[in-house]
């Protein structure tokens, strides 16, 4: 396994994930249906204040932190591109910066945010915390267990 | 009495009749056939036969399961969201072929499929 090529992945999953958006917008436009099923997530804030996100599976998959981050140093870099004045450049350095963490964040949360939209959508909301918290720990148990087995970290 | 098939529903001819009723519009028998017979099942199970064909078919020309059934994915995904556009209104309620949550595995499952192909990559 490859840095480059998890990245590849990524990035791979996060422009699919727009692709399917935009489609089914089209669709919406076009055919002029509705959204059939959505999905409400409720996410609890800095200070406790709990907010909820409606949308569908899709919409869900765009909230999260590993798109999120994606989108952020996507603009931050756009940002220093484009510059027009200083501020321009520390504030896209920033964002970068920001969007760069919140990556790093959302690709160890990802087994945990990908399980938990998933059965949330097919099952229920409590199935979905318990099987993103399973899927974590098994994604990392599974992966101390496969670098001791290959004798070398992957 | 016991068999194979459990809670097979039993179509009238009340049923049937609608079903016959869809004057002349093929895309009304088809809706008609999927919600009145198959209780909105049948092309959702239609795409995943699709789906497998397209998998056996390919592995014989190329041995790559992980790749292959992305590549069946992603030609059923294009072809779930063509599907989910073709709807019609019975009595205020609008039926179709797939329903939003038919539709959304294909994408899912295929987005998953290829973050393992793209990410476990050797060379």
């Amino acid at each position: 396994m490859k840095l480059s090529h998890l990245t590849a992945g990524f990035i791979l999953f996060a422009v699919l994930t727009g692709l399917m958006m935009q489609s089914y917008r089209g669709l919406e436009d076009n055919y002029d249906i509705n959204k059939g099923a959505v999905l409400t997530l409720d996410v609890t804030g800095l200070n406790n204040e709990s907010t909820s996100s409606t949308g569908n599976i899709m919409e869900q998959f765009e909230r999260m932190q590993l798109m999120k981050g994606i989108d952020e140093v996507y603009n931050g870099f756009f940002e220093v591109v484009q510059l027009s004045s200083f501020f321009d450049l520390v504030g896209g350095l920033l964002m970068a910066t920001i969007g760069t963490l919140r990556t790093i964040l959302g690709v160890i949360f990802l087994p945990f945010e990908l399980v938990k939209i998933i059965l949330s959508y097919y099952v229920g909301e409590i199935p979905g915390v318990l099987g993103g918290l399973a899927a974590m720990i098994a994604v990392y148990a599974g992966f101390i267990f496969l670098s001791i087995k290959v004798g070398r970290d992957l | 009495m016991p068999g194979l098939v459990h809670n097979a529903t039993n179509v009238t001819l009340q049923q049937l009749m609608s079903v016959g009723n869809s004057s002349g519009n093929m895309a009304e028998f088809f809706i008609s056939v999927n919600n009145t017979i198959f209780n909105g099942y049948l092309w959702f199970i239609l795409l995943w036969l699709i789906w497998v064909i397209m998998v056996i078919v390919s592995q014989k020309v190329k041995d790559q399961p992980l790749n292959n059934a992305m590549y069946g994915g992603a030609t059923v995904t294009v072809l779930s969201f063509f599907i989910r556009g073709v709807t019609m209104l019975v009595n205020g309620v609008r039926q179709g072929l797939l329903s939003d949550h038919q539709m959304w595995i294909f994408p899912v499952l295929t987005m998953l499929i290829a973050l393992i192909v793209y990410a476990t990559k050797d060379n």
